[in-house]
């Protein structure tokens, strides 16, 4: 399945389309369906896009179940994207990171 | 009642042009001049700034009912080239003046839900303009990426359905390009004083903790990497960011933080973006 498809744009910016993502994946999962997201037609992904999307779906569901039922394909070679997704897999399934602000605040605050 | 002339020979992308700007709209505002920049005696006022200007006429007119006008004087042309006396005649994105130098990237407005229009925008006007017809694709796919982060950004964060104002400049001469985006929302202090429970409480610090690590003031913790991620690019390319909002204004250039404090707030943010050799 196309990602364009899914949020009906080739620009994955936005948090409203990746709402729309976030939800057909749900749907799927919930039936039991494994699913490759493809990025084939796809111009513009952003992290806002990509932490509301894959983040919260690492965030609310099972990592483990996700990593078997959940795969992309098609991403560009030149690694940014894969980027993007790996970070926001690392911050839904890592709460201490989504929350740890003190260690920035006291070093800003020393500033 | 007079216009506004600057205290300026030249209103430039930086923290004294912005200042110059902020000044008019403080001034136009509470009365003090006409809602009218008078630019006819200056040497030159960078065009990517005409986002910033529009921002501020949108202001006016919204929160004082004030209609906007610039005095351009003998030449500035560049005022009718890139869009910004259209928007200003009420024209809109719709722009009948063309630009036969094609040195502007044209002055638009978005709303924050209109992203498709904005990715258009950038690789149509942007990315295929004749100042980066030489950078490679991935660079230009890299760039394009920036500017979509900080769409997200303002989409996210600003809290606001004005709309987006942007537009470029580029200076063959000097190599440089200039872009600017303008939003009128919320800014950045009050959701990262809210986030921080008051211990980052100055414009300048809520800009830097914003662009430090992974901070967020997303509710879930989901966010954080879009502007970063652009100051890294301007530092590895010889490039700047500059950040201003509220009183607020820091510059980031060749792995530093450079704060000013202005003298009046801004209602909004302004992200300018410089790159150099090009």
């Amino acid at each position: 399945m196309k990602l364009s498809d899914i949020i009906g744009s080739s620009s994955a910016i936005s948090h409203r389309k990746a709402s729309l993502a976030y939800d057909y994946i749900l749907s799927q999962l919930e039936k039991n369906t494994s699913l490759q997201i493809s990025f084939e037609g796809l111009e513009d992904l952003s992290s806002a896009f990509v932490n509301a999307w894959i983040g919260k779906l690492y965030m609310e569901n099972d990592p483990a179940i996700l990593d078997i039922k959940l795969s992309f394909i098609d991403l560009p070679s030149d690694g940014i994207w894969e980027t993007k997704i790996n970070r926001a897999k690392i911050l839904g399934t890592n709460e201490e990171v989504r929350t740890n602000l003190q260690e920035n605040l006291s070093e800003l605050l020393a500033h | 009642m007079t216009s506004y002339i600057p205290k300026v020979t030249s209103i430039s992308t930086d923290s004294i042009g912005i200042e110059t700007l902020i000044d008019f709209y403080h001034k136009a505002s509470s009365g003090v001049c006409q809602a009218k920049l008078d630019i006819s005696l200056l040497s030159e006022m960078d065009a990517n700034l005409s986002a910033v200007f529009l921002a501020i006429s949108h202001k006016l007119n919204q929160s004082y009912k004030k209609r906007c006008f610039i005095e351009l004087g003998q030449g500035h042309n560049i005022f009718f080239r890139n869009g910004l006396i259209a928007h200003l005649q009420g024209k809109g994105n719709s722009n009948p003046y063309t630009d036969e130098r094609d040195s502007t990237v044209p002055l638009r407005t978005y709303l924050p839900t209109e992203d498709d229009a904005f990715s258009s925008y950038i690789k149509n006007d942007f990315l295929r303009h004749r100042s980066v017809e030489n950078i490679p694709y991935h660079k230009k796919k890299e760039i394009d990426g920036h500017y979509c982060e900080i769409f997200a950004n303002v989409d996210q964060h600003a809290q606001s359905t004005n709309p987006i104002f942007t537009c470029g400049q580029y200076y063959p001469q000097k190599q440089l390009l200039k872009f600017t985006l303008v939003d009128l929302g919320v800014g950045f202090l009050n959701p990262i004083a809210k986030k921080t429970d008051n211990q980052i409480n100055t414009d300048n610090t809520s800009i830097i903790w914003a662009l430090t690590n992974r901070n967020t003031t997303s509710a879930n913790g989901l966010g954080g990497f879009g502007l970063k991620d652009l100051r890294d690019y301007c530092y590895a390319n010889n490039g700047s960011l500059q950040i201003c909002s509220g009183n607020g204004f820091v510059t980031f250039i060749s792995g530093r933080a450079i704060e000013k404090t202005l003298q009046h707030s801004f209602p909004g943010t302004i992200v300018n973006i410089i790159f150099r050799s090009i």
